[in-house]
């Protein structure tokens, strides 16, 4: 897969959102900033992580099993989501880390209240398809 | 294996000062306070474990009717990963749809066996296919 540049990333999100918003007017960047500003509890917090998923998938050209969880303070999102990535052919889990402790996770967190961390997001699970491509050992 | 299982739940069970077991099933999915269903899905993963005598990375999500007061309704996803090989050992091709999480109700010490005897399955069947 060749490296996908930073407008590129933007295009599909915003591509993809729409259709997840079902509004071709809407903006993805509208929407986050918008979320940043507010916080509103109300807003529907998986258009973010569903965006960030169909862009993955749709710039990959493949499916791959998921878990979101849009993570909560007392009150609020915060902009946090929990993913899990698993691989559907070798069931391999994509997101599955060991820190430097040696403490082992299923999930990756990752911040996505602004577009610039919604491209990093992308760009991190792309590279995970890369490996999943490769086979090897992560 | 009924009687393995029940043994174990209650093991693990007497660890949190549970007594009742079938009281403790029946009252936490209904409790505000979602650490009993917490406990339950730890119970559920570590008697899950006893059984094959292996260890695996656990994501549970306790599922509830009413998202802003938060009362289980008595469902648990489970999701496990093996942690060598990073295999997700819950994945289902469940026709036409993959599910990376095995579902399950669990409301009474009955539900709980069954729970544990359905991951235990599913698990082994996919530890079996990785080889």
């Amino acid at each position: 897969m060749e490296k996908i540049g930073r407008e590129r990333i933007i295009e599909v999100l915003e591509e993809v959102y729409r259709d997840v918003a079902g509004d071709p007017e809407d903006s993805f960047q509208s929407f986050l900033d918008d979320f940043r500003e507010v916080r509103d509890p109300e807003m529907p917090i998986y258009w973010i992580s569903e965006t960030i998923i169909g862009a993955v998938e749709r710039l990959s050209g493949r499916q791959f099993g998921w878990y979101v969880e849009a993570l909560k303070d007392e009150y609020n999102f915060t902009g946090e989501f929990a993913f899990i990535c698993v691989e559907p052919k070798t069931h391999r889990c994509l997101t599955a880390i060991t820190d430097d402790l040696g403490n082992c996770s299923v999930s990756v967190i990752l911040p996505i209240t602004a577009i610039d961390e919604a491209v990093r997001a992308v760009q991190f699970f792309l590279s995970l398809a890369v490996e999943a491509n490769k086979g090897g050992e992560m | 294996m009924t009687e393995q299982i029940t043994r174990a739940l209650e093991e693990l069970a007497s660890e949190f000062g549970i007594q009742d077991l079938d009281q403790f099933f029946q009252s936490a999915w209904q409790s505000s306070d979602l650490t009993d269903a917490e406990i339950v899905a730890e119970l559920i993963e570590r008697t899950v474990e006893d059984l094959l005598d292996q260890h695996f990375l656990w994501l549970h999500v306790v599922e509830s009717e009413d998202c802003e007061r938060l009362i289980p309704d008595g469902w648990f996803s489970f999701v496990a990963v093996h942690p060598r090989n990073r295999m997700c050992v819950t994945f289902q091709d469940k026709k036409p749809w993959k599910d990376i999480s095995c579902r399950v109700q669990i409301r009474t010490l009955q539900d709980a066996i069954d729970a544990v005897v359905t991951l235990a399955e599913l698990i082994k069947q996919n530890l079996q296919k990785e080889g």
